[in-house]
């Protein structure tokens, strides 16, 4: 292969240099000449300068490593106290070069300016505008010489950036945030993708975000150690556990009644269904506080309906077991009505009828066919209807505010000791009803596969 | 001849004048300089492999271990750890805006790590990494028995099972004996990696070859278990860590020979199934600049790649890019040149 | 002999629509077509005998008991949708098997009458798929299997050739003459495309707005249909008003000679089109025409004759073609059965 001659002259011409500069440097004494780093850096330059001759480097890059080296050699001990620091600037510097150089070759010019433009944010961010943040800097120019070269790649880079340095009480909570965001935007279906569902996605995620950050800042920020302290406790667990009971029973109360119901409305017509359906909307329009009130006002010990219970089963609602599963049955149920409801409507009716000829009497109809094909919604109402009963607090705190649930002795427990001593429990609330919300979602996914087996007899 | 530095350096001085980089450059943690050799090293480290003149290729890269445990240890020991790095980077990310310096002692290596695997290829693995190293030179010794077995398809013996069920129970019945004795044993989460192990050898002994990728599916699972120990805030010390520490670390010891244990009856044990870093750094290099290109209509079936690799990543030609450490071994053993080393800036 | 299912009267009401009175009867093993254009309650029809649909009045005897009081469940009728309905969340043998969980069979029989009707339909490959992964002509496969894994004496197909192309079609045929000959299932097939009737039944019924219009024979029906409607919707395109002395049909200037002679002064004839044959120069013709329009439709030449007041529509063989020139007169001729009188619109009698 013939040589051409860039290849001799360039190479030979910036380590003569090199070597001259830091020959006469030294003899004017503003360089040390026998300092370890700087001869090192003049050995790697004629290293370089043989692999370029020998053809097993390319040239630009090759050029501007040595130009870079050459550069930190004469003057980078004046710039860093040690020769550590200005080997690691270097080090980052060639990367940052060889990675610029290599854009420049092979990738666009937009990716090039988008490189380009980068380092010069991050220059403006990290050394002019904040204090001590050197070492920030080279970090993340190595963060940008690894994405740089990929436009998704650097929107994430930049999702980081920006929330460690513009969003930082929040880093975490941005970084997760935004990367949600951006994953949901990067993996749209081509086939689908239009600019306006696009734009709503991303307003309607980012407020959602908003919406949600309390929660994710309460989660992220709070020791776990203290999270572990608080389920230690007896007071915490008991209230725990009786919203796990309470809830689990009203959601069980409501599943025997509302689905039955949501089945019956789903295939029946008669006069005043919708009124019945708005009827069962009643719920989510009352303040919760006036429903408590209300249940109280019919059901207390002292009312007439409440004391005709009391001394026929010796049930009393207000401040007991059955006062909480009472109000929470009254907030939850429109959630597994409505829910079941729409499941019901997506199953044809014709399937049933299928059924029937093939000898179901109607109420096998429903076990066999409309129950199995609604019961992903029927379940993903009842979760729902069970994280709101669970989540109860003003018709609870009324009917009984002891023995507490978990969201009454939050309540009191800011009430008592204030904001800070109730952060733990509120995130162990949080974890807690995560915990089970997400558990049960996982049933969801199991239960069509649970149905699909069912009956398969023969 | 004076005057031209001295009005230069007035002239930068003045140039740079509202730069803090002039005034107060980096200065490292406690007077020592880890985060910033670490930098300076691995770099020097990633940039190698291509480097390296290709005859010599493996002993060049069998050099860059040694350098790399030499590094680890002396250096970068506070950071080593592969469970100790996630946790620290984790710490470290969390530093920034605060105590900056700090952010990049602890996140230096991990964040080296990943950016040299997402341009370079998972080179680190191969070429750098002490555990990794320590493997590979531990399984030198039995290369030629590991090899026949391989090459066997992994048989199941009777001799091989009762050996690993010998060794498993004795060591088995050592950790007992320790966690009953001294409590802090007990505490210590390598003990639970370390049985861990042995247990995997078990089930290696019988089904190697059925179970082999679905183990090694395992990293993931230890990936989390480490991400959300330091979340957590739990202290997970890692195997190889005790040459590090400043701190005398039995646990570690343990660790450390259970890994070399292991890596004697199946190459680089460690990594196959249970590096969360592997985990990492795989998922770093999916789309790596500089990756190994193998053009499989050349392939002859020889099986000389096969038989090279530590970790079976490559077989007829095809490189699982997932288990692939990078080491170059095949490209070297291929006799008909079915591997070459590529860069392509546009991969995606 | 009584009849193995008896519809009378039956009559049933679906908000403004209303269906019937209906009255039909078909032997056993019998296999019936019922034509209907769409939305004449054809479909509503079949709900009304399966016992989806509540009828208002009228009776069903299904084998000489009366069934028209009974839930579906219990009245022994297998019913095949349009879209064969089956249950996405069951496979195909599941699917199968939902009917035998009724029939209190020991697990063995069931077992081998699965596996006979899963051979029989030819969907045994077909197991273990689920239904949406099935195309549309084993979905009616399997739809057909499923009614019939449970014998029942009358089988209702509601379209059984909708929504499958020409292969499909003739597969399904050979199964359900396979269901008429081996079974000896008495079939009512619900269609509106006349080529399946001819096909597949031996007896037709029309259906129009609800009611039966004509019942018989599908050959008769064809060849003399009852009224206007009928006639029409059979493909007979050449419908004239006219009025009848003895055994000749008068429309405007033409004469046609009927060969019988029609209970009624005036009404209706009938040509059909696929009768009319264009005669040679010089032999006896009935009437001449110009022809105005010629159109390839395929298996035949659709061509349009001006003949003074008569418009008439003539299905003409293929190899006539070179011979036909458009604005050109042609003699036309045909025998005096192709020719049918229909008794005029409004008047019922001759319902049968």
């Amino acid at each position: 292969m013939p040589r051409s001659s860039a290849r001799t002259v360039i190479p030979l011409f910036i380590l003569a240099a090199h070597a001259a500069l830091h020959a006469m440097l030294g003899i004017g004494g503003w360089l040390r000449p026998f300092e370890l780093l700087s001869l090192l850096l003049l050995g790697a330059n004629l290293v370089i300068a043989l692999c370029l001759w020998k053809g097993s480097w390319d040239l630009p890059s090759g050029t501007c490593t040595m130009l870079l080296i050459a550069g930190h050699g004469l003057i980078g001990q004046r710039l860093a106290p040690d020769s550590l620091t200005s080997g690691a600037m270097l080090t980052v510097n060639i990367l940052i070069v060889y990675v610029g150089v290599k854009i420049y070759e092979h990738l666009s010019r937009l990716h090039f300016a988008a490189f380009a433009g980068s380092y010069l944010i991050l220059f403006y961010i990290f050394l002019t505008r904040m204090q001590n943040a050197e070492a920030l800097f080279l970090l993340f120019l190595m963060g940008l010489a690894a994405t740089a070269r990929d436009f998704k790649l650097l929107t994430y880079f930049w999702a980081i950036v920006l929330s460690f340095t513009a969003c930082q009480p929040y880093a975490w909570e941005t970084t997760f945030s935004s990367f949600l965001i951006l994953t949901a935007l990067f993996s749209i279906r081509d086939s689908n993708w239009n600019p306006a569902s696009v734009i709503f996605l991303v307003g309607g995620m980012a407020l959602l975000l908003f919406v949600l950050l309390p929660v994710i800042v309460l989660m992220a920020g709070e020791d776990p150690r203290n999270v572990v302290a608080m389920l230690k406790s007896e007071s915490v667990r008991d209230a725990l556990r009786l919203t796990a009971v309470t809830a689990t029973i009203s959601t069980v109360i409501l599943a025997a009644f509302c689905v039955p119901l949501a089945y019956a409305l789903s295939r029946l017509d008669f006069k005043g269904k919708s009124l019945l359906l708005a009827l069962a909307d009643l719920p989510i329009i009352v303040p919760q506080s006036a429903a408590g009130l209300a249940i109280l006002k019919v059901f207390g010990k002292q009312q007439y309906l409440g004391g005709i219970i009391f001394d026929a089963f010796g049930i009393r609602f207000d401040g007991s077991v059955f006062g909480i599963c009472l109000a929470q049955i009254f907030v939850a149920m429109p959630f597994i009505l409505k829910g079941s409801l729409a499941a019901f409507e997506s199953v044809p009716v014709a399937l049933e009828g299928a059924a029937r000829t093939l000898g179901a009497s109607s109420f096998s109809a429903f076990k066999r066919v409309a129950l199995p094909l609604a019961m992903k919604g029927v379940v993903a109402a009842a979760i729902l209807a069970w994280a709101r009963a669970a989540g109860e607090f003003g018709a609870v705190l009324f009917v009984a505010p002891y023995p507490e649930t978990a969201p009454i002795a939050v309540y009191n427990l800011f009430n008592s000791v204030g904001l800070v001593q109730t952060a733990p429990l509120v995130t162990t609330i949080l974890l807690f009803s995560l915990a089970m919300f997400l558990a049960l979602q996982i049933l969801v996914k199991l239960a069509p596969g649970l149905t699909r087996r069912e009956g398969s007899g023969a | 001849m004076n005057g031209l530095p001295d009005r230069m350096e007035e002239f930068l001085a003045g140039f740079f004048g509202n730069i803090k980089f002039v005034e107060k450059a980096l200065l490292g943690l406690e007077g020592s300089y880890v985060e910033l050799l670490t930098i300076l090293s691995l770099g020097l480290l990633a940039v190698l492999p291509t480097i390296v003149p290709e005859r010599r290729r493996q002993t060049w890269r069998r050099l860059n271990q040694i350098f790399g445990i030499v590094i680890f240890i002396y250096v970068v020991f506070t950071c080593l750890g592969v469970f100790g790095m996630v946790r620290n980077f984790f710490r470290g990310m969390n530093e920034i805006g605060r105590e900056n310096i700090i952010a990049l002692y602890y996140c230096s290596v991990p964040v080296t790590i990943l950016v040299t695997s997402m341009l370079f290829g998972p080179a680190f693995c191969g070429w750098i990494c002490p555990t990794g190293a320590l493997q590979e030179f531990a399984g030198m010794l039995t290369r030629k028995w590991t090899l026949r077995r391989k090459l066997r398809g992994y048989p199941f013996g009777w001799g091989f099972l009762l050996t690993a069920g010998l060794v498993g129970v004795v060591f088995l019945l050592w950790v007992w004996r320790l966690a009953v004795t001294r409590t802090f044993f007990v505490e210590d989460s390598t003990i639970y990696w370390s049985e861990v192990l042995v247990l995997l050898l078990f089930i290696l002994a019988f089904r190697m070859r059925e179970w082999d990728l679905k183990l090694r599916r395992i990293r993931i699972l230890s990936f989390w278990i480490i991400v959300l120990g330091a979340l957590a805030g739990i202290r997970i010390t890692s195997p190889v860590h005790l040459g590090f520490a400043k701190v005398y670390d039995p646990a570690s010891l343990l660790s450390t020979v259970v890994v070399v244990v292991g890596a004697l009856t199946i190459p680089n044990v460690w990594c196959r199934y249970l590096c969360p870093w592997r985990c990492a750094i795989s998922w770093a290099a999916r789309k790596s600049v500089r990756f190994i290109e193998s053009d499989v209509s050349k392939c002859t079936k020889c099986g000389k790649c096969f038989e090279g690799c530590n970790v079976d990543a490559v077989k007829d030609g095809k490189i699982n890019t997932e288990e692939c450490h990078f080491c170059m071994k095949c490209v070297d053993a291929c006799p008909t040149n079915v591997f070459t080393i590529k860069d392509d800036w546009r991969r995606k | 002999m009584t009849p193995h299912l008896h519809i009378g009267g039956v009559e049933a009401s679906f908000g403004s629509f209303k269906v019937g009175p209906v009255r039909i009867e078909t032997e056993r093993g019998e296999y019936l077509a019922l034509l209907g254009p769409t939305g004449c309650g054809k479909t509503s029809l079949l709900k009304c005998i399966a016992g989806l649909k509540i009828i208002t009045a009228g009776s069903i005897r299904l084998a000489g008991q009366e069934i028209s009081g009974l839930p579906p469940e219990r009245r022994g009728v297998g019913l095949v949708a349009q879209t064969g309905d089956l249950f996405p969340h069951r496979n195909v043998r599941e699917n199968l098997d939902f009917g035998l969980h009724y029939t209190r069979l020991n697990r063995t029989t069931r077992q081998a009458r699965l596996e006979k009707h899963l051979v029989m339909f030819r969907i045994a490959p077909l197991a273990h798929r689920y239904p949406a992964g099935l195309s549309g002509g084993e979905t009616k496969r399997v739809a057909l299997a499923r009614a019939m894994v449970l014998e029942p004496s009358l089988l209702l197909l509601d379209e059984p050739f909708g929504m499958l192309d020409h292969n499909g079609r003739l597969e399904m045929a050979e199964l359900l003459r396979m269901i008429l000959r081996e079974l000896g299932t008495t079939v009512i097939h619900v269609t509106h495309d006349r080529h399946e009737a001819w096909s597949l039944a031996r007896r037709c019924a029309i259906m129009n707005q609800g009611r039966i219009v004509q019942c018989g024979q599908v050959a008769d029906v064809f060849r003399r249909p009852a009224d206007v409607f009928t006639a029409q919707f059979l493909g007979c395109e050449n419908v004239f008003e006219a009025s009848f002395t003895e055994q000749t049909a008068r429309c405007g200037e033409a004469r046609f000679a009927l060969g019988y002679k029609p209970p009624f002064r005036s009404g209706f004839v009938a040509i059909r089109p696929e009768r009319i044959a264009v005669a040679a120069h010089g032999q006896p013709h009935l009437i001449s025409g110009r022809l105005i329009e010629l159109q390839d439709a395929g298996d035949n030449l659709k061509a349009c004759f001006d003949c003074g007041a008569l418009k008439l529509t003539a299905r003409l063989p293929l190899e006539l073609a070179p011979r036909l020139t458009l604005n050109a007169c042609f003699n036309l001729t045909w025998l005096a059965d192709a020719v049918h009188a229909i008794k005029p619109q409004g008047d019922e009698g001759a319902n049968s």
